[in-house]
């Protein structure tokens, strides 16, 4: 195995050399860092700075070598404004990082957990609800989802906040919602009858809107201040409280994107859990483990689900590093100042060579590694790939 | 309501209720709620803050101007009509005691100190003079300065976005123990009270630099004292490093007390200012950079004022926002067309009267821009705007489209119309290439349009799209007209690079030399009255030369969710902060 | 060996149907039969005659779509229906190997890891150390060398003939009172198959188990089953012991069957294939379903009459066919079928 890693980091070191070259030709005939400057009046002073920061006069040959050199020791140079690029790029990858992590666990359990169950009862209606809406998400414009989502998640839910409470029409719904719930989960083994479906939906119901009476109670008369954000990962105002109440203020924030990132990844997940499940399901090994007396639930998860498991992984693992590269769209929506926005930055309007290259070198850095790292969990997870 | 609904139900529950009655008072789980009241007043970012030192080539961004408004001292404010106005929060007096030469006596109030205790004083307006007189060059390796090859201009020490004006003065001399300064100039300059805005705290950057006395370094000549001070004046004051209160200094309302990179820059008032305190406690600034987004946080409370790009789509989005006061207004950038006097074709003052008498710039506004501003009109003045009192319609014959006129300017001057319905002349057919940046698809229309027009006067109009205009179109000379926008100024000074003879920003290489003298005199004139006179003057000459043509001013929208007052307009540079210290809630 | 009397396995009436979107699949339809400790029933057809679908439906190992009717008792005990006995008795009192060893094992887990697990889930209470000592010997049984190493390896680091036996030993680690193997050589090797055979017996010596022997190949019958079902169409065609059917055939697809093997007996004759295909399982012909592709089929063959496909004859040799008495005093029933020569063999 570390054999594995170290040759395929050996061969990774060229590849990103060429790679950096290839890119670096490329940036620096993609457009005028100056553009925006030669189009306002009385600039020449500061076009002629920029030129000297920059290096623009030098040859392409000799500017990448001054940012090669630099580059070596971890300086990404400054930006078009004069900023280091350094701090920047640490700063988006950490904020990427935060919701494309959550959203990709949320993703995960979600669209294994939907997955699993619509292999294992196809065909079912649970089966066709999940397929519908794995499809629905898939056919979603995010940016619509996304506003979508500020209206119903945010605006109207912060103004539910402001004055709580639940409706008669919110107690029919959760009540159903419970009902449904609770009848899936006692229902989900297929031998279980309709009779005792119905009664732990009856029992679902009652508890729930029990729950809610409960609930209904408690916020009668308060106000809770607007929680969920739309625009950034924190509200200033938050800066000087403690650690709970900023918590609370940063997972407010990050609810919508982090759904909004879910529901895209979710979708794929789930339907190809589905696929990949149907697929060790119907395999001669878990006949083989059903004829040896082994329960169903082991027969799903300890046979079924555990090989079904090797395709999933490697896949979230390569998706991971690909979201990692900018989930520009969510980004931009709710204004996030991660590596999707380092991407605009450099490459949307003037060009910002030094940016374009931290972004592109980084973002093909980060290739590589989940590569690797696809790789080895395929090899951990699958012994006929270990042996070899 | 929800109490009744809730009845029918409670009889299941009174049990339960009751135990919840005993415990949801023991405890509440509230989450502290930030001050709602008392005057936090949120403003969405389109561009994040990134410098306090505004004035390097790499500041030099609305952004930071935005934030730096109530923070930095200014001897003279934009106001909403664009006019420069005394701060008399900072001076006591600024007078022009001398026209020959030039000399401006500021006296500074004597309270008025920076907020970490010291004075704000002469020593500011010197750093600033010596930061952009533009006379300290970069040495290179070998004592040589450095220069841009393709310029020719001189790398400067200090790295300063421009020397307009302070390259014009001679010397800044202190005095009253540094309470009175005196700027005199050594050729003459006419908006001198655009000088001295936004400045810098001088004694930050001897300290961080670790130079004793800028203004003596300067004087005497001390390179290494003032390499070291220019060292922290270009790179000292970004935000990359975070708020560092002891140099991001505050002598206005408002002070830096914190800044989240990417999300948000907070201003609290100020302890240390000395003249009428702001209305609010603290002005947020929240970087959403999606314009399309801002309605929607400003619906859900989460900022009080936007002002972001208008469109038709926005405003009708800001329309479903209740309670939401929206307005839109004319500012100083504006969209024109720019002959090519290197062409052929545009090189003839016929052609170049064919092309403006055929240009539909009413049709324009009527369609690309009134459904965005209502109010929004032609604009018919090189040198002023319609908001402004000196603003004269010196169009003339081209304020409307005259296709006839057209024809027969160009029939007068020997075209003929081939048999194609497009004039020619000597085997030259008329057909021009409008340049233009791409992608915008509101300049795509306003090309469609102009097209058709001058299609009828028998003028063949190319769109020529190109994504850096400035860099691969306007540079070669290969089109005859482009269209581009200025980011106007209310300084006349600004002027002369546009249109004089060899003009940095002439990019049409358009000369007259009954004009230049005029716009010498924009430079230089200091009495206001004649500084009109010649801007009319050399309006006219543009006009008669047909050398560009003005279309519309860019709207720019202000919103706000109707729960603040005193957020006005400012068409400048200043932006919608200029008057921050004045914003309430209501 | 003597037949042990003690019924183990009684099947009646078994009919398994398949709905699909073509129409509803006959998959086997009215099977009967017996097996007592001891036996080693071969049950042989072609692909298609129903002959897995009949074992899987013992085991409860069918799709949820399939519809299962009729009985299958073991010692007295209903297996088939929601609230059959088999869940219990699977992989315990009834076991079962499948076709492809190459696939049947699950490749991420070692090969002692699925002989454990088979062991444990009957026997929740016995300590780890037993259950790794009964896994090894299991896998000494079936003739595996170093099985306390072998335990380690993985599926993919088997043979397929080593596989196989692993998965013998993991079917007989609990003594199983029936053995199921369906096509268990089908897969491997002829010398492999050899060997696995040999060890099948071997193991139902010692153990004393039955064994439900499913091929389409009449050579493993021959060496090691006493009494035989022939299958076609979902249905039992023939049954006897294996004299019965190699030398007292009474039944025209029996026959064909004969024919279309490779000789082993009669060196030298040509092979005789049964001309045509297996019928759809969906739309049955009328009458007897070998009828299509029968030399002998005569009008009344074709009409549907109920109990037509009923076996007649005795109770250990019956057939379904109407004209078995002439079959039967053929003197090689193979010949009904024209030999061939070219090399357009027996296409299934």
């Amino acid at each position: 195995m570390l054999r594995l890693i170290i040759r395929r980091m050996l061969v990774a070191i060229p590849m990103l050399l060429v790679c950096s070259v290839l890119v670096f030709v490329l940036v620096a005939n993609a457009g005028d860092p100056l553009e925006a400057l030669r189009g306002r009046p009385n600039s020449q002073q500061a076009i002629a700075q920029r030129t000297a920061t920059l290096h623009l006069n030098k040859p392409i040959f000799e500017r990448y070598w001054l940012w090669f050199s630099k580059m070596l020791h971890g300086d990404f140079g400054i930006d078009n404004k004069g900023l280091r690029i350094g701090p920047q790029l640490w700063r988006a990858m950490g904020t990427t990082l935060q919701i494309v992590l959550l959203s990709t666990i949320l993703a995960v359990c979600l669209g294994i957990a939907v997955g699993v169950i619509s292999a294992v009862r196809q065909y079912s209606f649970f089966d066709y609800s999940a397929t519908f809406v794995s499809f629905l998400f898939y056919a979603m414009p995010v940016f619509w989802f996304a506003v979508l989502l500020k209206v119903f998640g945010a605006i109207e839910f912060n103004n539910w906040l402001e004055n709580p409470g639940i409706g008669t029409v919110g107690f029919l719904l959760i009540g159903l919602l419970g009902a449904g719930f609770t009848s899936m989960l006692f229902g989900f083994k297929r031998t279980v009858s309709k009779r005792r479906r119905l009664i732990a939906g009856i029992a679902g119901f009652a508890g729930t809107v029990l729950v809610c009476l409960l609930v209904d109670r408690f916020l009668a008369d308060r106000t809770y201040f607007r929680w969920i954000g739309t625009v950034n990962t924190t509200d200033p105002r938050f800066a000087h409280q403690g650690f709970w109440p900023r918590l609370g203020d940063h997972l407010g924030h990050l609810l919508l994107p982090v759904t909004t990132l879910a529901v895209i990844s979710y979708a794929g997940y789930s339907r190809f859990t589905r696929a990949s499940m149907l697929e060790t399901l119907s395999a001669d090994y878990v006949r083989t483990a059903r004829a040896k007396g082994v329960s169903e639930r082991a027969v799903i998860f300890k046979h079924a689900f555990r090989t079904a498991l090797i395709p999933i992984v490697t896949v979230v693992a390569l998706d991971f590093g690909a979201i990692f590269g900018g989930a520009i769209i969510t980004e931009t929506v709710f204004s996030i100042q991660g590596m999707g926005k380092l991407f605009r930055e450099a490459l949307q309007k003037d060009i910002d060579p030094n940016k374009a290259m931290a972004y592109l070198i980084v973002t093909a850095i980060n290739v590589v590694v989940f590569n690797l790292i696809a790789d080895i969990i395929y090899a951990k997870l699958d012994p006929r790939i270990r042996h070899e | 309501m929800r109490t009744t609904k809730r009845g029918k139900l409670a009889v299941i529950a009174v049990g339960l209720a009751l135990v919840a009655a005993a415990c949801s008072d023991s405890k509440d789980t509230k989450t502290t709620a930030p001050p709602a009241k008392g005057g936090t007043i949120t403003y969405a970012a389109e561009q994040e803050f990134y410098t306090y030192n505004n004035g390097t080539s790499d500041g030099n961004a609305f952004a930071n101007a935005l934030v730096l408004n109530p923070v930095q001292p200014s001897t003279f404010y934009f106001d909403d009509k664009a006019a420069l106005v005394m701060s008399t929060d900072l001076l006591d007096s600024a007078e022009l005691t001398s026209t020959s030469p030039e000399t401006v006596v500021y006296k500074i109030k004597a309270d008025a100190v920076w907020s970490d205790g010291v004075a704000v004083d002469c020593k500011d307006f010197q750093l600033a003079w010596i930061s952009s007189n533009g006379t300290l060059t970069q040495q290179g390796s070998d004592g040589t300065p450095v220069t841009d090859p393709d310029s020719g201009t001189s790398v400067l020490l200090f790295n300063t976005a421009s020397t307009t004006g302070y390259e014009n003065i001679k010397s800044v001399e202190c005095a009253d123990g540094g309470k009175t300064v005196t700027a005199t100039y050594d050729k003459n300059f006419s908006d001198w009270n655009a000088l001295f805005s936004g400045l810098i705290p001088a004694h930050v950057v001897e300290a961080k630099s670790g130079v004793a006395d800028i203004a003596k370094a300067y004087a005497d000549k001390n390179m290494a004292d003032l390499a070291k001070a220019a060292e922290f004046w270009n790179t000292g004051f970004t935000a990359d490093k975070g708020i560092d209160p002891t140099v991001m200094v505050s002598a206005g309302p408002f002070m830096i007390t914190s800044f989240t990179p990417g999300e948000s820059v907070v201003l609290e008032k100020n302890p240390k200012w000395w003249g009428t305190p702001a209305l609010a406690d603290s002005i947020v600034f929240r970087l959403i950079d999606d314009a399309t987004q801002q309605p929607i946080a400003l619906q859900n409370k989460e900022v009080q004022v936007i002002t972001p790009q208008p469109n038709p789509d926005l405003l009708a989005q800001l329309e479903g926002v209740s309670g939401a006061e929206v307005k839109v207004d004319g500012g100083y950038t504006y969209e024109h067309m720019d002959f090519n006097f290197a062409s052929p074709l545009t090189k003839q003052l016929p052609v170049r009267q064919a092309f403006a008498l055929c240009l539909p710039r009413q049709e324009i506004v009527d369609k690309l821009i009134i459904p965005v501003n209502p109010s929004a009109v032609v604009v018919n003045n090189h040198f002023y705007f319609p908001f402004q009192s000196e603003y004269v319609d010196n169009a003339g014959d081209y304020a409307k489209v005259d296709i006839a006129k057209a024809k027969s300017t160009l029939e007068a001057d020997g075209w003929a119309l081939g048999s194609d319905g497009i004039y020619a002349k000597g085997g030259t057919r008329l057909s021009m290439k409008i340049a233009r940046k791409d992608p915008n698809p509101r300049r795509a229309s306003e090309v469609q349009l102009t097209a058709a027009s001058c299609k009828e006067a028998g003028i063949e109009i190319i769109d020529q799209p190109n994504e850096d205009i400035f860099s691969n179109i306007l540079p070669t000379g290969q089109y005859e007209i482009a269209l581009f926008a200025w980011v106007g100024s209310p300084l006349q000074s600004s002027q002369k690079a546009i249109f004089t003879t060899g003009g940095s920003s002439n990019f049409g290489q358009y000369t007259n030399t009954k004009l230049d003298p005029y716009l010498d005199q924009l430079t230089t004139e200091l009495d206001p009255a004649k500084l009109a006179a010649a801007a009319d003057a050399a309006d006219k000459l543009v006009w008669a030369d047909v050398a560009t043509i003005p279309i519309f001013q860019f709207p720019d929208l202000t919103a706000t969710d109707g729960t603040v007052t005193g957020v006005i307009y400012n068409p400048t540079q200043a932006g919608i902060t200029w008057n921050a210290q004045l914003w309430s809630l209501k | 060996m003597s037949a042990d009397s003690e019924l183990l396995l009684e099947v009646e009436h078994l009919t398994v149907d398949f709905p699909t979107d073509d129409g509803v699949v006959h998959a086997t339809r009215d099977i009967s039969y017996t097996l007592s400790r001891g036996d080693v029933l071969g049950v042989v057809g072609e692909s298609g005659s129903g002959k897995s679908v009949s074992s899987l439906a013992v085991m409860g190992l069918l799709p949820p779509t399939a519809r299962v009717s009729g009985s299958a008792k073991f010692c007295g005990q209903e297996l088939l229906g929601s609230h059959g006995a088999v869940k219990s008795l699977r992989g315990n009192k009834l076991a079962m190997i499948f076709q492809d060893p190459m696939t049947a094992l699950n490749p991420v887990y070692t090969v002692g890891v699925q002989l454990r697990e088979a062991l444990r889930v009957h026997n929740r209470e016995m300590p780890k150390r037993e259950i790794t000592e009964r896994s090894i010997d299991a896998l000494e049984l079936v003739g595996i060398p170093n099985p306390k190493s072998r335990l380690e390896s993985f599926p993919h680091e088997f043979s397929g003939g080593m596989r196989q036996r692993a998965m013998i030993a993991m079917a007989m680690i609990n003594d199983p009172d029936i053995l199921i193997a369906d096509e268990p050589t089908t897969a491997l090797d002829v010398t492999v198959q050899a060997q696995i055979l040999e060890t099948l017996e071997r193991v139902q010596d010692r153990t004393g188990a039955a064994i439900i022997l499913i091929t389409h190949d009449l050579g493993v019958i021959a060496g090691i089953a006493q009494r035989v079902l022939v299958m076609y169409g979902g249905a039992v065609v023939e049954s006897g012991s294996v004299d019965d059917i190699f030398y007292r055939t009474s039944m025209p697809y029996t026959a064909g069957l004969l024919g279309s093997m490779p000789g082993i007996h009669a060196h030298g004759s040509r092979l005789r294939p049964i001309p045509g295909s297996p019928p759809s399982l969906i739309r049955m012909p009328p009458g007897c379903s070998f009828g299509p592709r029968c030399p002998m089929v005569t009008d009344a063959c074709r009409v549907d009459a109920p109990g037509k496909f009923s076996l007649l004859g005795s109770e250990t040799h019956a057939s379904a066919c109407i004209r078995r008495d002439e079959v039967l005093a053929m003197d090689d029933a193979r010949t009904m079928f024209a030999a061939t020569y070219d090399t357009e063999v027996v296409r299934d």
